[in-house]
């Protein structure tokens, strides 16, 4: 059904392009496999898949074992004031350190999280990341139709903002789902709100990104027409 | 950008009366349709998002009716200390079904049958016939003059319930059998992929069916009477 391309694009202080790198992704994360595959039951029915969010903290499909998100609802979801509303992560393309062993059953970028959220424990910040922008600058707010298909397109800026070059080797997208953290007889006391990895991808070679420099990454996704 | 590489595979596979396969073809997919690309992006915003940017998104059912996505139908207006609801102009058709938000878009075994379905000609998630070639199966609403469940008998659809990882990637496999119950032959041109949609305000006849991807079968199949015609959609996602 789908393949993905990726992009990452370094610029330095006066904004001259540094360096480019393009290929196809590699790998969908089992974790979004099993919301995908949860989302196709009823209430009823669900499966019960153990799904692990981008640090590694489990919750599960079905509703059964909590924290649990019963059928995975909206699990594209990149919306920015629901990511913030409550702590620091930014939809939608997450930076590590080091390469993942292996993607398809990473969590999240791998080594270090160096751009993934507002704070300054991380080196990287977001850019252009904007309520007033139309969708928030992260993609395109409606589909276009390209040779390869239908193409989504999904885009973060990250300015490194510390005083020390940050290498970059893998890359996420990451989207989030709203899990139940905890219900007695029938009710529900507890909302949590899951980012998890739909896609992981090591970077072809680390990237280095000096202090002020700018890296622009996306994902492409093609359905084909 | 180079071209993708990976696609979605459609396997069809006739068999006779006695169960012996007569056909097979194998075929990659052509199109995922406008409808299923729309109802996608609605769903990466919440109605709050939608309300507030004032967003819409369209799409159509496998009826060919117009479905909208556009957050809130209405809005808080505070005067004077004084707060009540106002309705929002989305200029959408009188009469247009509205959802706040999507939700769920891979429903693939109804939680209830919407009214709207229950007189249609198929009603239920699955790989639908249609006796037509579709002239632009991408901007297709389902398959080309659907065929009735009283000429064509459908089997449970089957969906995934498993990860599996192959070397060409993930593999997400569905398939539908249906048997020629009548007397005459009778012709398959085209075929869809339908699955289930709701969203925000959840009520049963905000349950949409709507067809992912659409294809013609070239050449068209005869299935003769008591034959059967296998549908098998297979969906890689790259690793």
């Amino acid at each position: 059904m789908l393949a993905a391309r990726y992009r990452v694009e370094v610029r330095d202080r006066d904004g001259k392009l540094v360096t480019v790198i393009e290929g196809d992704s590699k790998s969908f994360t089992m974790n979004f496999i099993k919301l995908l595959i949860a989302s196709h039951y009823n209430q009823n029915d669900v499966p019960t898949f153990s799904v692990y969010n981008v640090i590694g903290d489990v919750f599960y499909t079905g509703n059964i074992q909590t924290p649990y998100v019963g059928v995975p609802w909206q699990i594209f979801f990149i919306d920015y004031p629901s990511f913030y509303i409550s702590f620091s992560p930014v939809p939608a393309i997450w930076l590590g350190t080091s390469s993942c062993a292996n993607p398809a059953l990473a969590n999240g970028p791998c080594g270090s999280p160096v751009a993934c959220c507002f704070g300054s424990s991380f080196p990287f910040s977001p850019y252009n990341l904007s309520p007033g922008v139309p969708c928030y600058g992260v993609t395109s707010c409606s589909p276009s139709l390209t040779e390869e298909g239908w193409a989504i397109t999904i885009t973060n800026q990250w300015l490194n903002t510390s005083h020390s070059p940050v290498t970059v080797g893998s890359m996420a997208l990451v989207s989030g789902v709203v899990a139940i953290s905890s219900a007695t007889a029938g009710e529900v006391s507890g909302e949590v709100f899951e980012p998890y990895a739909i896609i992981v991808d090591n970077l072809p070679s680390p990237v280095t990104v000096w202090p002020g420099f700018l890296i622009t990454v996306s994902y492409t996704i093609y359905f084909p027409v | 950008m180079p071209k993708s590489k990976v696609g979605v595979t459609l396997r069809i596979e006739v068999r006779d009366d006695k169960g012996r396969v007569v056909k097979v073809i194998e075929t990659p997919s052509r199109s995922f349709t406008q409808s299923f690309a729309n109802i996608l992006f609605a769903s990466m915003w919440s109605q709050y998002t939608l309300t507030d940017m004032n967003m819409i998104y369209s799409f159509y059912d496998v009826m060919g009716s117009p479905i909208f996505v556009a957050g809130f139908p209405t809005t808080l207006v505070c005067k004077g200390g004084t707060c009540y609801e106002t309705p929002r102009n989305l200029n959408t058709p009188p009469g247009a079904l509205l959802l706040n938000d999507v939700g769920f878009l891979f429903y693939s075994e109804p939680q209830y049958i919407a009214s709207p379905y229950q007189s249609y000609i198929i009603y239920m998630p699955g790989i639908w016939p249609g006796a037509a070639f579709c002239p632009e199966p991408v901007y297709a609403y389902g398959p080309c003059s659907p065929i009735s469940t009283s000429i064509l008998s459908p089997s449970l659809f089957s969906f995934p319930s498993s990860p599996v990882y192959t070397a060409s990637g993930w593999q997400l496999t569905y398939s539908q059998t249906w048997t020629n119950v009548t007397s005459t032959p009778v012709i398959v041109s085209s075929v869809a992929l339908v699955f289930g949609a709701s969203g925000d305000p959840i009520a049963p006849k905000y349950y949409i069916l709507y067809a992912a991807i659409v294809d013609n079968v070239t050449p068209a199949v005869v299935i003769n009477p008591g034959y059967s015609i296998t549908f098998t959609y297979t969906l890689l996602y790259a690793v």
